[in-house]
């Protein structure tokens, strides 16, 4: 328990180190919000104004601050550029986002267990070793790659799904599907590939251990000793990396999100960058940040979960 | 009870175990004697039918009455577990790290009887009591010393009272301090329920103690055979009388 | 010599050879604009075709792999500098210092690879440079991992013991025992970072955060050729290939440098006897993994 409060505090330390740090970024840049929103023509006085408006004649200590509160309260202030609410439009592509990471990640695990599993128990057979150089090829693919052949192919060929654009759930549940399989599937193809090789390491150590052999001594059959007893231990691996394999998916998502034009929070980062809207990037980077932050939190906590070797004495050495 | 004819097993470049025929029968306790590489734990293996994938055994091995070589996965595991089973040498890996051991145990009784999950803890409950670790149902292997994991493991062979108990090496890899008493536990656990015993191990000095006939294998062959104090005292073959001058055993 | 290390080392080559022989002859201009032969199929003169402005795609090819290869030295060369000792200190110090150290470093994880390098663009206007050394900072991390648990476990090493315990200051150790054994592991990962580096270019390159044009690159032709996939699919698929080649090369060659250096592979005690070698490697391969990722 004392492990996951520690985990706790790290994790909230970081998070406020973070945005110290984005909001140190952003303040350090050239060029005035001011300027950028009135153009060129604006007059001092009126530059003055819009300024003390924007709240940026107080102290950077104070503004950075009020931003914090702000966002704590679900407030990430008013654009620059277009001057409405930036946070409305942020939660809202968010969850463009996370729809897309999830089912990303959703088809990954669809294809990374079982394939990287069989790897694993065919390891000695061309079948094992061909699902093991499949993956390598999958690696080193670029997910936007694959989505651009994928348009090509289901889209502009077959006609079957459509080639971008994004449907909201609750508008009509069959578009949004279609629309979110193409992208999902680049996602999950690429994700997929790096997974099924962790899963096949993992599984076939797992196939080598002692216990598995007692396990089949005791009178289990190689299946079901497989799942009973080595499931969980080659799960272990499994999570430590899943952490790791979500960031590559925000990322990825923030460029397949081109691809297929999708309102997601990665085109709005992109799109605010090119408008000079720093308050509006100041909060996309610290709500990526965060959720990379988070994601590992939850999976160093998941860790402890399963591993009880981890919760009685301090590891030793890391 | 268990009777073992030619068994001969190979990789595809070379010959393992080479016709090798012995016999166990009913209560008895043989021991198995040799150096690593002799063949011993891969005759042992082949009984339970848990050879590596790369191996291969022909021959045969007659389980009352029933042939093993070449028996279906089916037929084997029903077996294991329940009629035959066995004890390794490494209790630091044997176990699943991830699950207590009390319900390790009664895994093993659940698989083979029809007990509900509640009596079969019950039971493992009791087995581990009488391997001297009562009340440690509840803990994981990483909380128990080499030692006592062997006792679970013990425990875990026996739980559906064998008729044959086979144990490679089963105190190799603990203290001398601790040998003893497993060994003692072994030997306490067959006689009660009446198991027949294969005892492999390198070491004269713990052969001497638990079993009453000797097989001796060298190179994948049984090189002599016979009642353990016969051979202790009056080794025929040359390998026998090695092993005997390298321990430490006083004549009897 | 294994197979990951053969088959690596010769796409690798493939790519410098490019990019070498493009600095002294390539099959055409590039840059050269020709609107007469737009989107002309691959032939003697134009082996992969030419492009909508009727550039030479081969040619392309070959000055893009040297901005590939340029960001992938850049990066895994800043990255290796400042992280490999910041690991190595993180290890033989004091153990708050080492936690501070290494929590700094999960937090500079926390920004990825993209989003440092759209931030930098934002403020200093995209361009390969930005990308480097976004790339850059971002692969530190993984420097740091690996320089420490490897230090770690030489520190470990009863070689070292016996020497710290003679008087020997850290500072000796390290030049003398530290480096020389984690010089293989140090390779390996600047293997597996340059992979990496190679796809995270590609991605800016393709959204415009990277390679400025008209210099070509490998991502951004990926991105031309997006609105002519029905018509001319080769433009996307030869980029695409491209990236694919040298991704798979510095992989493969990571995992099989790995393989050589790894002095447990080598090793017949009983832990490992008994197993076949495809079991050992990847128990080695796995084990090795969580030791770096903790």
């Amino acid at each position: 328990m004392t492990l996951i409060l520690r985990r706790t505090a790290i994790f909230l330390v970081s998070v406020v180190v973070a945005s110290i740090v984005v909001f140190a970024f952003m303040a350090v840049l050239p060029g005035d919000p001011a300027q950028v929103a009135l153009g060129v023509n604006a007059t001092p006085e009126l530059l003055a104004k819009t300024r003390h408006d924007f709240g940026l004649d107080r102290p950077l200590v104070s503004q950075y601050f009020s931003w914090l509160g702000g966002v704590l309260h679900g407030d990430f202030g008013r654009s620059y550029v277009t001057g409405e609410a930036i946070g409305p439009q942020l939660i809202d592509r968010l969850g463009v986002t996370l729809w897309l990471v999830g089912a990303g990640m959703l088809v990954a695990l669809i294809l990374a267990i079982p394939f990287g599993t069989l790897a694993a128990t065919w390891h000695r057979r061309v079948s094992g070793a061909a699902i093991s150089g499949l993956s390598q090829l999958g690696v080193a693919i670029p997910a936007f790659l694959a989505g651009i052949l994928l348009v090509q192919v289901f889209a502009v060929q077959l006609r079957w799904l459509p080639s971008g654009g994004w449907t909201p759930p609750n508008q009509d549940v069959g578009e949004f599907l279609r629309g979110l399989v193409l992208p999902a599937v680049s996602l999950g193809i690429v994700q997929g590939a790096v997974l099924t090789r962790y899963v096949r390491s993992a599984v076939l150590d797992t196939l080598g251990q002692d216990y598995l052999r007692t396990a089949r001594s005791k009178g289990l059959r190689p299946y079901p000793a497989l799942l009973r007893h080595g499931l969980r231990n080659a799960a272990v691996p499994v999570v430590t990396v899943l952490g790791l394999q979500l960031t590559t998916l925000l990322i990825g998502a923030v460029v397949v999100e081109r691809v297929f034009v999708l309102p997601g929070l990665g085109s709005m980062l992109l799109d605010s960058v090119s408008s000079r809207d720093l308050l509006a990037v100041q909060g996309i980077v610290l709500v990526l940040v965060v959720a990379v932050l988070l994601v590992n939190f939850l999976v160093d906590v998941a860790y402890v979960l399963i591993d009880p070797r981890l919760r009685s004495a301090e590891r030793v050495s890391r | 009870m268990i009777s073992v004819e030619a068994l001969t097993i190979f990789t595809r470049e070379q010959g393992l175990v080479r016709n090798v025929s012995f016999e166990v029968g009913e209560g008895e306790r043989v021991g198995l004697i040799g150096e690593s590489g002799s063949g011993k734990s891969l005759t042992a293996a082949a009984i339970m039918g848990l050879l590596p994938e790369e191996l291969r055994a022909t021959g045969s091995i007659r389980f009352h009455g029933k042939q093993l070589i070449g028996a279906s996965e089916r037929e084997l595991s029903q077996l294991r577990g329940r009629d035959m089973a066995m004890v390794f040498q490494e209790p630091m890996t044997a176990l699943n790290p991830l699950m207590r051991v009390g319900r390790q145990v009664a895994e093993s009784i659940k698989l083979h009887t029809r007990k509900s999950r509640r009596e079969a803890n019950g039971l493992a409950a009791d087995l581990l009591e009488s391997v001297g670790l009562p009340g440690t149902g509840g803990r994981y292997p990483h909380q128990l010393s080499g030692g006592q994991r062997q006792r679970v493991l013990l425990a875990l062979a026996l739980a559906n009272d064998p008729s044959l108990l086979i144990c490679d090496e089963p105190t190799t890899a603990l203290d001398v301090t601790v040998q003893a008493q497993v060994l003692d536990l072994i030997l306490a656990g067959v006689a009660e329920r009446s198991t027949a015993l294969l005892f492999i191990t390198h070491d004269l000095a713990v052969v001497a103690r638990v079993c009453d006939r000797l097989l001796v294998m060298y190179e994948g062959s049984i090189v002599e055979e016979g009642p353990t104090r016969d051979m202790l005292t009056n080794p025929r073959h040359d390998y026998t009388r090695k092993l005997l001058a390298a321990s430490d055993l006083e004549a009897a | 010599m294994n197979r990951n290390l053969w088959i690596g080392s010769v796409l690798v080559g493939l790519v410098v050879l490019a990019a070498l022989v493009s600095f002294v002859w390539t099959p055409h201009d590039p840059l050269k604009v020709d609107a007469a032969v737009r989107l002309a199929g691959p032939s003697a003169d134009y082996w992969f075709g030419t492009d909508k402005f009727g550039r030479d795609v081969a040619s392309q090819i070959m000055v893009g792999a040297r901005t590939t290869l340029y960001v992938g030295v850049i990066a895994v060369g800043v990255a290796a500098v400042i992280g490999t000792p910041l690991g190595i200190l993180a290890a033989m110090s004091k153990r708050w210092l080492g936690e501070l150290v290494m929590r700094v470093n999960d937090l500079v994880l926390a920004f990825p690879a993209l989003l440092l390098a759209i931030m930098l663009g934002a403020v200093y206007g995209a361009s390969t440079v930005t990308a480097m050394i976004a790339i850059g900072i971002a692969t530190i991390p993984s420097f740091a991992r690996v320089a420490r648990s490897a230090t770690l476990q030489v520190m470990s090493t009863e070689y070292v013991l016996a020497a710290r315990a003679g008087g020997r200051s850290r500072l000796s150790i390290a030049r003398r025992h530290v480096l020389r054994n984690i010089a293989g592991l140090v390779i390996v990962q600047c293997s597996v970072s340059f992979a990496i580096a190679v796809l995270a270019e590609a991605a800016l390159s393709f959204l415009g955060f990277g390679t400025r044009p008209p210099t070509p690159s490998w991502g951004r032709m990926l991105q031309e050729s997006q609105e002519l996939l029905t018509v001319e699919p080769r433009l996307a698929l030869v980029p695409g290939i491209a990236i694919a080649v040298a991704v798979l090369g510095f992989n493969l060659l990571g995992d099989g440098l790995r393989d050589r250096f790894d002095p447990r592979l080598q090793d017949r005690t009983k832990s490992t006897r008994g197993t076949s070698s495809a079991r050992r490697t990847d128990r080695v391969r796995m084990s090795r993994e969580i030791q770096e990722r903790r």
